[in-house]
């Protein structure tokens, strides 16, 4: 070592950039990397890592061993020759679509972003339900429901004390009641029926209850817009069944 | 309703839309809204509207008229960028050299497990997924059909948006984003690379 490495630490995202860098820094052809000397200057940046306090993740390693055993099958001409196969072939594929995808991602950065380049109309919330034009439904997401479940639990007050007992409510009756709570008002805001839990348990039935309901297309999950507030409504489908 | 040009209708109603609109929703809003008797080549006035906007708004407007996710609305100038963040006082969304390479991955090579983005990246990627998955810019799109089914993940309406897509196919292709970028090549084929200078293509000189 030559005793001053400059090393930017938050350049490497993983073993595949810090390669990839190495590469370009001595302009080496990616197709006919010298893997010995590349191997050593790998090994080199993890010692330096380590020696700093970074912690080398498990990737780092698994590449170092992979050049390591590269280079040892370099090392065996016979065995190369019976391939007809470099043994640098794939990790040069592998450095190729990299840095062909950090370029794109670049490329991708550097498009006209709205909300960075360019603007559109904002409105608030509450305005855009009035306008007239239907949008198609969104279809929510796990993670749209997941989203509100989380907001909810996390303003459930904790559970009371002293408190007595419940009865405790099963699945379907939660289902029963959600279905039935929206034969009132025809649809209603999936934060709405979980505010009727009185407590996590019932949180939590309430959420597979509307689970199970959408499961069996009893009720259907939507929303208006993006982020926008998850709607639950009932479905006719099996309604005919009993 | 009365019937106003057709034209200024379409117009105001993409000044007041908060998403793109697409053709069949807003031709089916303004036919809806129109007395059956003069519903008569309705459409073709709308399409002829939004192209004439186009063509208005192609020059000397500081907002532009783009086909973006599979539809209309009216985008400010990229030219006006400065202004307008200024003005919002906007804390422009930065999105990190992993995000964005992450997000290329899936959009050219949609549809694709984790395993398959992170043999790529090198690195593990759950931190950046959760947070592309949670912007909406990247959904579930399936499993996998192997051992294990692995969720699939592919790129959303909302990234056509925030990129300003019409649709996925509108990216260049990795083949043009290869050539465009300058290479510091090693010297490999000086006589490949130097052929490649020689000329370019001719431009109007007169």
């Amino acid at each position: 070592m030559e005793g001053h490495i400059e090393v930017k630490l938050d350049v490497f995202e993983g073993p595949l950039d810090l390669l990839l860098h190495l590469v370009r820094k001595d302009k080496l052809n990616i197709y006919d990397i010298p893997i010995s000397r590349i191997t050593e200057q790998y090994l080199e940046y993890l010692t330096l890592m380590q020696g700093l306090n970074i912690n080398v993740a498990g990737e780092f390693l698994a590449m170092a061993a992979t050049l390591l055993y590269i280079k040892s099958r370099m090392l065996l001409p016979e065995a190369f020759e019976d391939d007809e196969e470099d043994p640098r072939e794939e990790l040069a594929r592998r450095l190729l679509e990299h840095q062909l995808f950090q370029e794109t991602g670049q490329h991708l950065g550097a498009f006209a972003l709205l909300g960075r380049d360019v603007f559109a109309r904002e409105m608030p919330q509450e305005e855009t339900d009035s306008i007239g034009v239907p949008e198609p439904e969104l279809a929510a997401s796990l993670f749209d429901l997941l989203r509100v479940y989380r907001e909810v639990l996390s303003r459930m007050p904790h559970e009371l004390q002293h408190e007595i007992e419940l009865e405790p409510m099963t699945a379907e009756q939660k289902m029963e009641q959600i279905l039935a709570w929206l034969a009132e008002r025809g649809e209603g805001l999936l934060e709405q029926i979980f505010q009727m839990s009185r407590n996590r348990f019932e949180l939590v039935l309430c959420f597979i209850a509307v689970l199970e309901l959408a499961k069996r297309r009893r009720l259907a999950i939507f929303q208006k817009e993006a982020f926008g507030s998850v709607l639950l409504r009932r479905t006719d489908y099996g309604n005919n069944g009993h | 309703m009365e019937t106003t040009d057709t034209r200024k209708i379409v117009e105001a109603l993409l000044f007041i839309a908060q998403k793109p609109l697409t053709f069949p929703s807003l031709a089916s809003f303004i036919e809806r809204n129109t007395p059956a008797d003069r519903r008569e080549g309705l459409r073709e006035k709308i399409r002829q509207a939004l192209l004439e906007l186009e063509e208005q708004y192609r020059e000397g407007h500081g907002i532009v008229l783009v086909h973006v996710a599979g539809g209309y609305q009216l985008r400010t100038d990229h030219a006006l960028a400065p202004w307008l963040q200024k003005f919002l006082a906007a804390k422009p969304e930065r999105f990190s050299r992993s995000a964005l390479e992450t997000l290329s991955i899936i959009a050219y090579k949609q549809p694709l497990t984790r395993a398959e983005i992170e043999a790529i990246r090198g690195v593990d990627c759950t931190a950046v997924m959760g947070k592309l998955l949670e912007k909406g810019l990247v959904r579930i799109t399936g499993k996998k059909e192997v051992p294990g089914r692995p969720l699939l993940y592919g790129t959303t309406k909302e990234f056509l948006e925030l990129f300003g897509l019409n649709e996925i196919g509108d990216l260049p292709t990795l083949r043009q984003i290869d050539e465009l970028v300058p290479k510091d090549e090693p010297e490999v084929d000086p006589a490949g690379t130097a052929a490649e200078e020689v000329s370019p293509p001719p431009q109007t000189l007169s």
